[in-house]
């Protein structure tokens, strides 16, 4: 692809330990990302009755950060070795569910952290709620299978 | 302190194992942009996860620049991903010759990331999606 | 024969190493890359908490990331078992392995250190200790290191 060919592509694949530091980084992004929005997520759904959703929030900007840390490294990778992606269907099934996982996410934020805030901490969480929390831990865990399986799945590396 | 203690034994841990790196496999080491022709005969055949593995044996022979002459470890994808171009466990077998484009090792040692197998017909059989920029269709 | 060589060696190994599946090799791959998550990311709440990094979520209420841990750590035991005898001979002998093997025993250790110090006692302090908050920073640093040596286990193959 004509972005494989460009210098700057060039330049980051020719130091060797970038790829396989990226890759590290991405891992530890994935557990900061899915520990965080994890703990959020469970809450959600009604576990941990009792703790308060403004404590589960402080862990949100590690989160953010552990999505940060993995949409650099992500693009660093794209950047690199873009036709391994960009002709892979399980990559862009990824990019689907990132997708899903932020807008999800978003929905919660514009329109159910009031509610979710203001709940009684010690009952049962409302449906809404619960569907939120269910389809963010599915939809992060549906990233990871399908990063993970790229080498396989998909067309290449 | 916490933090920087923190920082400082993954940094260590990186580093550490970063030395060793050069020992193998991933698809950074080699010379992505060197594309080499390889003719020899099939000493191993390793089709298995993660990846497909074969040596190949080149002979010293005349016209063949010795620093090409031996045993050479050649890598390809995951089963999975080169069935689907077209390899099966019975592609080749200890004793077939066989012609291959690949990708040297950056370091010299004898190490080549598989590009496509060459078939006696002149077809090839890629290991992957990526095409030379000059792909012809065969 | 040494017993790695044989497990390495095995029929088990070569067909599930020779399988053309996705529900095998890519498949247990995929479930240690799950548990790492699950076990990883519960660690990295609860040091971050009782590193004073994470908001004030009553102490006490992290006790149940802890079945989290241990299911995480249990997915990632089986999984890494199966691998482990696909290539017994060529880890047993891999500084990478043991480094990484290490790193995870000494993350777990210093996370029961952390729990009983910080989040089992009843009337615990908020603010853990000094020397309990090193133990967080710690076992969060194996964390790091068994992530980087798992990861670069996959560039030393033989």
């Amino acid at each position: 692809m004509w972005v494989e060919s460009t210098r700057i592509s060039k330049a980051l694949f020719a130091m060797t330990w970038l790829w396989p530091a990226c890759e590290s980084l991405h891992f530890m992004g994935l557990c900061m990302l899915i520990g965080g929005a994890g703990l959020l997520d469970l809450r959600l759904l009604g576990l941990f009755r009792g703790l308060h959703i403004r404590h589960v929030k402080a862990l949100m900007p590690w989160a953010i950060g552990g999505f940060a840390i993995n949409a650099m490294t992500g693009g660093l990778f794209l950047l690199m070795q873009p036709h391994l992606y960009l002709s892979s269907a399980v990559w862009w099934w990824k990019f689907t569910f990132i997708a899903i996982a932020g807008l999800n996410a978003a929905f919660f934020e514009t329109r159910l952290a009031i509610p979710a805030l203001t709940m009684d901490p010690d009952g049962d969480t409302p449906v809404a709620l619960k569907i939120v929390g269910g389809v963010s831990l599915f939809s992060w865990f549906a990233v990871l299978y399908c990063g993970r399986m790229l080498p396989y799945l998909g067309t290449g590396n | 302190m916490t933090l920087s203690r923190r920082l400082g034994l993954a940094a260590a841990a990186l580093a550490l194992a970063s030395a060793s790196v050069r020992a193998h496999h991933s698809f950074a080491m080699f010379d992505m942009d060197k594309d080499v022709e390889y003719r020899g005969v099939v000493s191993e055949w390793k089709w298995q996860n993660p990846h497909v593995h074969f040596i190949i044996d080149v002979k010293q022979e005349q016209g063949v620049d010795p620093k090409m002459a031996g045993r050479w470890d050649v890598e390809g994808g995951s089963i999975n991903i080169m069935t689907r171009q077209g390899w099966t466990r019975a592609s080749y077998k200890i004793g077939d010759p066989v012609r291959i484009v690949g990708h040297p090792m950056k370091d010299g040692s004898k190490g080549i990331s598989l590009f496509y197998a060459i078939r006696p017909d002149g077809t090839r059989l890629y290991h992957d999606i990526a095409r030379p920029k000059d792909d012809v269709k065969k | 024969m040494s017993v790695f060589r044989s497990l390495q060696d095995s029929a088990f190994t070569e067909w599930f190493l020779g399988s053309d599946s996705i529900w095998t090799y890519p498949t247990v791959l995929a479930l240690h890359t799950v548990g790492m998550a699950i076990l990883v990311g519960a660690s990295f709440v609860v040091n971050l908490r009782v590193l004073q990094m994470a908001g004030d979520i009553p102490l006490q209420r992290l006790r149940p990331l802890y079945r989290f841990i241990w299911v995480g750590f249990a997915i990632n035991l089986a999984t890494g078992l199966v691998l482990f005898v696909t290539q017994a001979a060529d880890r047993i002998a891999d500084p990478v392995f043991f480094i990484k093997l290490g790193s995870i025993a000494a993350a777990l250790w210093l996370g029961v250190l952390v729990k009983q110090r910080a989040i089992d006692p009843d009337h615990a302090p908020q603010v853990a200790t000094r020397s309990t908050r090193s133990l967080a920073a710690t076992s969060l640093a194996f964390w790091a290191a068994a992530i980087v040596s798992g990861r670069l286990m996959a560039y030393l193959h033989s």
